[in-house]
């Protein structure tokens, strides 16, 4: 079995647990956390391709989660845009802040990188705080509406759930078409060693403004889900450290395998909910986890199944294969 | 008259900033001479000493001065063998995005650890000047941050010192440039290593002893690692004296951006400049650091 | 990977089942238990920690226990939205007392009032009753009466110039807003309005502006780190300036950072620890002696809340949520620890008063208690 056939039978039962999963779970908080859950499978597909295939450690995420809410936000509630061409605008806006902001850092590499994408995140939230002239500023936005069709609004929170799988399912497939497309290989080529990939003729700078416009274009659907989710948003949620979490799903999942990504979002949606009795240890505990398995399991979820494959594999005197984990 | 003061006193309040980003730069730079890392839990290092030094040393035990600054150095040297031992050793052939992921953990870590140990109230000690200040022609400084300004330079001029004439200086630099190279000629990579995240810690806990009259301690003093981050790129990453000089034109600028630009984005137009530094002029200010390949 | 799947729903379903237990009646609470504010939530935790004390000793309600649940909002909204569904679906609580956060209460309102759950605010906002939503009630001064009272002080004191300092957050820029308006309504204008943001730590470009127009009063509108800094600088750069705090500088936390600089300022305030009142008097050598500093103001206010809402139940005789709500509306009059009186209006308004204090000898003294009418 091949690494992109495993991803797809792995895609495959998680998007059907995760539709299953949904009138097994009676509480109605857990269903609301499923739905989160989901929307956060969106944004870190979003993630993966720029992080786990390319490489790069973006640490902007909550500006593109910040911008694209409130593109929807603003689009439905002060243009009388309707949903569907809100959602459009807001992947294409969060694509085009993709595009704006991986120009300029083309020739940027690693922590340079980071950083400017750390200051683009906070710049990004000082302006939605305190432009208040078209953000509304501190008091947030009201009255988002749910995705309707025709004349059905989404306001059952079961239906707005099976949509946005289905939206993650979607976007899952295109992730994965693109990483087996010959991009996809150009994406490895800069993470795994990016002097390297110059070297065999990638553009590995082209490259990397077309991962941040894809991730952005994959984020801004998450986003404007979001909004619509809660029906109200503020800009003091946009924090680093939302980036940062987003950064620690795929880590957990796996870095460059999708479906870890997507299991590293659904199991981080849950953990704090999980831990809430943990009260004021729950963060310094979700730190020390992070660092273990920085440290102990740098594969993450995905790379532990990798290596259970592999050793299963040996001892039936298969041939060796290697994984890209 | 009243105008010359006001200026004046931005001005002295750009370079008290400035010094204390500084200070929190010169930790960075240590660390990225020596071993070629960033450790992005600086800032978390700083806020750690802080509290070490403010709430149990000072608070808790009632230690006067000199000795609380002492007790706070050593355990942040320990601290920061400890910590160089989980965060990077284990990762020291790893990818250096690891690293970066591992120190973000920490600072997490560190950050929410403070909360329980020491609570949610903010920490806020006097120190050797309490709120005291000068006054002239009707500027005024407090003496702390001239306490600051004395201490930064004395460790500038340590370090400067110990990296061009120390042999164990000369050593570090050597395991930053090529470790293993280093290796060969018999110095021990790793001991230096240990050394550099002590000592680093070191700077951290006296960045948090000399803050805590000034910014009090909470989770917050750790946003200083992002401005002391902004100045080591702006004074050019490894140069010592640019580091300083780096802290001193982010303080400048955020007081006189939020006078006459905007106050509530004084922050976003650090951050800015920071972003066009290292897109226009990676090599800092003085353009002295070598091309780095982070 | 299916195991560690299924792992993950059987843990997520075991969490769900969690025991429906009629026993105790269930009140939940909500605040910043980690983050930037969880100053706030400590002080909330304490006040219910000694209200559930209270309410079981007295023998619970309904002939049963109470227990109270407090949740981490993280005092931000996208918490504050999950620990609320967290409240109403899992525990199944009678009412939520907090946010301390306007925007926290601001993102839970369309659940609350969809789900039908009793709310009673924290956060000081007008917008928050503004919404009209008939599930929420506040328990807090709301930034009007705290505006109006001060701007009308000042102005007995015959101040006539006046600047604003304010926080950049919802608090702040409401606070702002609300300045302006009062200071309308005498047909004046601040001389100059500057801002900072949350977690800032030095201010000496602001206050210089504000030094610029040469006013007779500050007002400044944050919370309390912010605040002891701001103080502090203050008394380094405007010396001269009469200084109005918010209300977290009558906070004995407040007082002891200020280290002394907010000496001689005046505030608005729902509570000070001095307060000769014997009940308010009773509630702070108690709750001295269980944490070791005097209650703040989000300890007595969550405390009354608490107790107000037992009663309310017990008063219903039943835990059916409009009628408690209908029942706690009903209170007039009632006495807090907090030395105010409540009495729930049209709007859900608990407060009508408030106490003007003044810092000497570093003491947070009541001058005078201000009504609305």
């Amino acid at each position: 079995m091949n690494n992109s056939k495993l991803r797809n039978t792995c895609l495959v039962g998680i998007f059907v647990l995760l539709a299953l999963a949904e009138p097994l779970i009676t509480s109605r908080f857990y269903k609301f956390v499923l739905a989160l859950a989901v929307i956060n499978v969106i944004m870190v597909t979003g993630l993966h391709v720029i992080f786990g295939l390319t490489g790069q450690i973006f640490m902007g995420m909550a500006g593109f989660w910040g911008i694209g809410s409130y593109i929807l936000a603003l689009a439905t509630t002060k243009m009388g845009l309707g949903f569907w061409p809100a959602l459009l605008l807001s992947s294409l806006g969060v694509g085009f802040m993709g595009l704006v902001l991986g120009i300029p850092t083309l020739r940027l590499k690693g922590y340079y990188l980071s950083i400017t994408t750390i200051g683009f995140g906070e710049i990004t939230r000082f302006i939605l705080m305190n432009w208040s002239a078209v953000t509304g500023g501190v008091f947030g936005v009201f009255n988002i509406p749910r995705p309707n069709f025709g004349s059905f609004v989404l306001t059952n929170d079961v239906h707005f759930y099976y949509f946005s799988l289905a939206l993650a399912a979607l976007l899952a497939v295109i992730a994965s078409v693109l990483e087996d497309s010959k991009y996809g290989t150009a994406f490895k080529g800069v993470r795994d060693d990016e002097l390297a990939a110059d070297a065999i003729g990638i553009d590995s700078t082209g490259i990397k403004v077309m991962a941040f416009m894809t991730c952005g274009l994959f984020v801004g659907i998450g986003a404007g889900l979001y909004s619509s989710l809660l029906t109200y948003i503020s800009p003091e949620v946009f924090t680093l450290e939302e980036s940062f979490r987003f950064v620690t799903m795929v880590l957990v999942g796996g870095i460059g395998f999708l479906p870890g990504a997507v299991i590293g979002a659904v199991v981080l949606t849950f953990l704090p909910e999980m831990l809430r009795f943990l009260q004021a240890w729950y963060l310094a505990i979700y730190g020390l986890i992070v660092l273990g398995i920085v440290i102990y399991q740098p594969g993450g979820i995905a790379g532990a199944l990798q290596g259970f494959l592999e050793r299963r594999r040996l001892a039936r005197g298969e041939e060796k294969q290697y994984g890209t984990a | 008259m009243a105008e010359l003061a006001i200026v004046l006193q931005q001005i002295v309040a750009g370079l008290a900033l400035g010094s204390i980003y500084g200070l929190v730069a010169l930790g960075y730079n240590f660390i990225f001479n020596a071993v070629g890392i960033v450790n992005l839990a600086q800032g978390d290092f700083v806020m750690l000493g802080g509290y070490i030094y403010g709430g149990t040393l000072t608070l808790l035990l009632g230690l006067p001065f000199l000795p609380a600054l002492l007790l706070t150095a050593i355990a942040m040297a320990i601290f920061g063998i400890v910590s160089q031992r989980i965060v990077y050793y284990p990762l020291r052939d790893a990818h250096p995005r690891m690293v970066m992921l591992s120190t973000i953990a920490l600072g997490i870590f560190l950050k929410n650890i403070s909360l329980i140990a020491w609570g949610t109230y903010p920490v806020s000690v006097s120190g050797l000047f309490g709120q005291r200040g000068l006054r002239i022609a009707g500027v005024s400084i407090l003496y702390q941050y001239i306490f600051i300004l004395v201490c930064v330079i004395i460790l500038l001029a340590i370090q400067q010192y110990f990296f061009k004439k120390t042999t164990l200086g000369k050593s570090m630099r050597a395991v930053a440039q090529d470790r293993l190279a280093a290796m060969l000629m018999g110095i021990d990579a790793y001991k230096m290593i240990a050394i550099t995240f002590a000592y680093s810690s070191t700077l951290a806990a006296i960045g948090g002893v000399l803050l805590a009259p000034v910014f009090m301690v909470s989770q917050v003093l750790a946003n200083v690692g992002l401005k002391g981050f902004a100045a080591c790129v702006i004074g050019g990453w490894g140069d010592i004296t640019g580091a300083v000089i780096g802290g001193l034109v982010v303080g400048l600028v955020e007081v006189f951006s939020a006078s006459y630009i905007s106050s509530v984005y004084k922050d976003a137009i650090v951050f800015a400049i920071l972003i066009g530094f290292l897109i226009f002029r990676p090599q800092g200010i003085l353009g002295r650091a070598t091309e780095v390949s982070l | 990977m299916r195991r560690i799947v299924g792992l993950v729903l059987a843990v997520a379903l075991m969490a769900t089942c969690s025991v429906y237990a009629a026993d105790p009646v269930y009140i939940g609470a909500m605040g910043a238990i980690t983050g930037g504010s969880a100053i706030s939530g400590e002080q909330a935790s304490q006040g219910l920690i000694l209200a559930e004390e209270d309410i079981n000793a007295a023998g619970g309600v309904l002939g049963r226990p109470v227990k109270i649940i407090m949740e981490d909002s993280r005092g931000l909204p996208t918490g504050g939205v999950t620990a609320a569904r967290k409240l109403i679906f899992q525990d199944n609580v009678v009412g939520i007392i907090g946010c301390h956060q306007s925007t926290v209460v601001m993102a839970i309102e369309p659940l609350i009032r969809q789900e039908g759950v009793i709310c009673m605010a924290k956060g000081s906002a007008d917008m928050i009753t503004a919404a009209g939503n008939p599930w929420i009630v506040r328990v807090r001064e709301y930034d009007t009466l705290a505006a109006s009272a001060k701007v009308r002080h000042a102005l007995d004191k015959g101040y006539t110039r006046f600047a604003i300092f304010h926080n950049t957050d919802q608090f702040g820029e409401g606070g702002r807003q609300n300045l302006i308006d009062a200071l309308a309504r005498h047909g004046l204008e601040p001389v100059a309005v500057e801002a900072h943001n949350t977690g800032d730590k030095d201010f000496t470009a602001q206050l210089l502006n504000i030094r610029r127009a040469d006013p007779e009063v500050l007002i400044v509108w944050t919370h309390g780190d912010e605040h002891a800094l701001i103080c502090r600088q203050v008394a380094q750069l405007l010396p001269d300036v009469q200084y109005y705090g918010s209300m977290a500088i009558t906070q004995w936390s407040s007082i002891q950072m200020a280290e002394g600089t907010s000496e001689g300022a005046y505030t608005t305030s729902p509570y000070s620890y001095l307060n000769p009142d014997p009940d308010v008097q009773a509630f702070v050598k108690r709750h001295q002696e269980r944490f070791g500093r005097p209650p703040e103001t989000f300890t007595v206010l969550y405390y009354d809340s608490a107790m107000m809402l037992a009663e309310a139940i017990r008063r219903a005789g039943t835990t059916d949520r409009a009628k408690v709500l209908e029942e706690l509306k009903k209170i007039k009059g009632w006495k807090g620890v907090s030395g105010i009186e409540y009495s729930f209006d049209e709007r859900g308004e608990a407060f009508n008063e408030l106490f003007i204090c003044r810092i000497e000898n570093q003491q947070p003294v009541i001058i005078e208690k201000v009504s609305v009418n």
